[in-house]
């Protein structure tokens, strides 16, 4: 009878996407790409934002995006119609985009026509925040709709991001959203983030969001 | 949510491991999670036993150490547990902090023969 025996491995699992994650960063700063990951519910308006800022700045900054969705190439069509490179990706019941799949996704991407790259995680505030893609910052998206109460009970999304979107402010009249509340939370959680109130929907508070992405890339 | 995805990069590296040291079962496998990676110990066991099914990890069990997550203080150089204190510091007030563990799922060892 064969002998049991213990091995010691003592690797970190999620060191594995870690890596990949910093090989994609490497990757993006030596061709001056600018890359930045936008993580929300499903439906606080990731599709709807990129395309009016996509409308905004690409005349001045060429933009590619890598669209996340579980299943259709719904997405990736709206995005196409505005005449930028896209690549769709479909994960297939998975709940997040994690670093492998932008390496593979940005080989079909004609990169040296591009400076800002926008990659849309799949709809989930939960798990993409728990994966580096190797983006040079992360966008958390929160509509007005899904209550102010959402910074706190879903905090890690919050706590990883460089700029919060409170996005649907139009709508602020018709619910209880307390943006108080919301503010002291953030505070509370990530108080380096940076906060733009807008409705990407109407076009109001769309400018200094604008303003910011044309920095950051220039930076 | 992505326990899968875990679940199958577990099983892959037991299979390279027991491979090379001339394992032909797995008994057991033993993983630390951490707190901040939202994932649920019950979703990962289930996982490796449907991914694990005409394996030699088949009848593996699992065993899972729970690894809160430990902020550290870069004002007063502290540690404290984020589930106790979140994101201030509970000795001066400072949120100058970063997480310094619970970020982790280490496999640490497995056992077979």
């Amino acid at each position: 009878m064969r002998k049991r025996m213990q091995v010691k491995i003592l690797t970190d699992i999620a060191k594995v996407n870690a890596d990949l994650a910093g090989e994609n960063r490497l990757f993006f700063k030596n061709r001056g790409l600018t890359v930045l990951n936008f993580i929300s519910s499903p439906g606080a308006g990731k599709t709807t934002l990129l395309e009016e800022t996509i409308k905004r700045v690409n005349k001045d900054i060429p933009v590619g995006v890598i669209e996340g969705d579980i299943q259709t190439a719904r997405d990736g069509e709206r995005i196409g119609a505005l005449g930028v490179p896209v690549v769709q990706l479909n994960t297939r019941g998975a709940c997040h985009l994690d670093a492998v799949m932008i390496t593979r996704a940005v080989e079909e991407l004609p990169l040296e026509d591009i400076r800002l790259l926008f990659i849309e995680n799949v709809g989930n505030l939960v798990c993409p925040a728990s994966f580096d893609l190797g983006e040079d910052g992360k966008v958390v998206i929160l509509s007005v709709p899904e209550g102010s109460d959402k910074v706190a009970k879903y905090p890690a999304a919050f706590e990883r991001a460089n700029v919060c979107i409170l996005n649907k402010i139009d709508l602020l009249h018709y619910t209880d959203f307390d943006r108080e509340k919301f503010y002291r939370d953030i505070d509370m959680i990530n108080p380096e983030i940076t906060v733009f109130e807008m409705s990407a929907c109407s076009g109001e508070g769309m400018e200094p969001w604008i303003h910011w992405l044309k920095k950051k890339v220039l930076e | 949510m992505h326990e899968f995805g875990f679940a199958q990069q577990i099983l892959f590296l037991a299979q390279e491991t027991a491979r090379l040291n001339g394992i032909s079962k797995i008994s057991k496998i033993k993983v630390i999670l951490g707190e901040q990676l939202n994932i649920m110990p019950e979703a990962l066991e289930f996982a490796l036993c449907v991914l694990g099914k005409g394996t030699m990890a088949e009848t593996a069990a699992m065993l899972i150490e729970h690894r809160k997550a430990k902020i550290q203080c870069d004002t007063c150089a502290i540690r404290y547990y984020w589930a106790e204190y979140g994101y201030r510091c509970p000795e001066c007030g400072s949120r100058d902090i970063r997480i310094v563990e619970g970020t982790e799922i280490i496999m640490e060892y497995l056992e077979g023969e």
